[in-house]
């Protein structure tokens, strides 16, 4: 089967200033919701922030957090 | 120990002995082994880990056994929103929350940001099975 030609892509920035941005879309990704949930199995199953079904748990999350932090500043 | 009960078990080892067995190997101790009550979880998962900043056990009904009152409530939401799954992780800007659950208990930890999930995943599952005095999880595969 003949090897189709490649898409063209934006290019990307290199050295410095590519390391840079790298460094900040790390740090995006990082600070991004997420969720995890693995099943009897062994399967993990990552949910989108803005599915319906991760909504209670971001939000009990946020609440342990809350009160964790709120019992190490008192 | 009355003589006759020592003279039983010494009667038994040199039997075994006789028999030609290699060695004498005792796989389950005499006395069962003391299981890990629900306190002595926290503070053991304390110690594996300095990442955990703070944690509850619940019993299977949502009740909390150990850990900070505060905690219990959102601990239960979190373990209750999850459905079916054994483990969560919900990861935000300021820290993670992980939470593991057996038939019996669930275990639930808030940790810093810099935690690492595979390390903090695979203690609470050990110290999940020796609450339950089951057997302990395989070591994680290195990264």
């Amino acid at each position: 089967m003949p090897r189709l030609p490649r898409k063209p892509s934006a290019p990307r920035p290199r050295g410095a200033v590519g390391a840079m941005a790298a460094s900040l879309a790390r740090r995006k990704a990082a600070r991004e919701p997420r969720v995890v949930l693995t099943d009897p199995g062994g399967h993990p199953r990552t949910l989108e922030p803005t599915d319906p079904a991760a909504e209670p748990l971001l939000d009990a999350a946020e609440r342990l957090l809350t009160a964790v932090q709120g019992r190490s500043e008192a | 120990m009355s003589a006759a009960t020592m003279q039983m078990a010494t009667v038994t080892s040199q039997a075994i002995l006789e028999r030609g067995t290699d060695g004498y190997s005792r796989e389950r101790s005499m006395s069962p082994a003391p299981t890990l009550t629900p306190p002595l979880a926290l503070d053991y998962l304390r110690e594996l880990s300095a990442d955990i900043r703070s944690g509850v056990v619940l019993d299977a009904a949502g009740k909390l056994l150990a850990g900070p009152e505060e905690l219990g409530e959102a601990a239960r939401d979190l373990v209750q929103a999850a459905g079916a799954a054994e483990e969560i992780h919900v990861s935000m800007a300021d820290g993670g929350v992980f939470a593991a659950r057996s038939d019996k208990h669930a275990l639930v930890v808030v940790c810093g940001r810099l935690a690492l999930p595979s390390l903090i995943r695979y203690d609470l599952r050990l110290v999940l099975a020796d609450l339950e005095g089951g057997t302990r999880p395989d070591a994680p595969a290195a990264a």
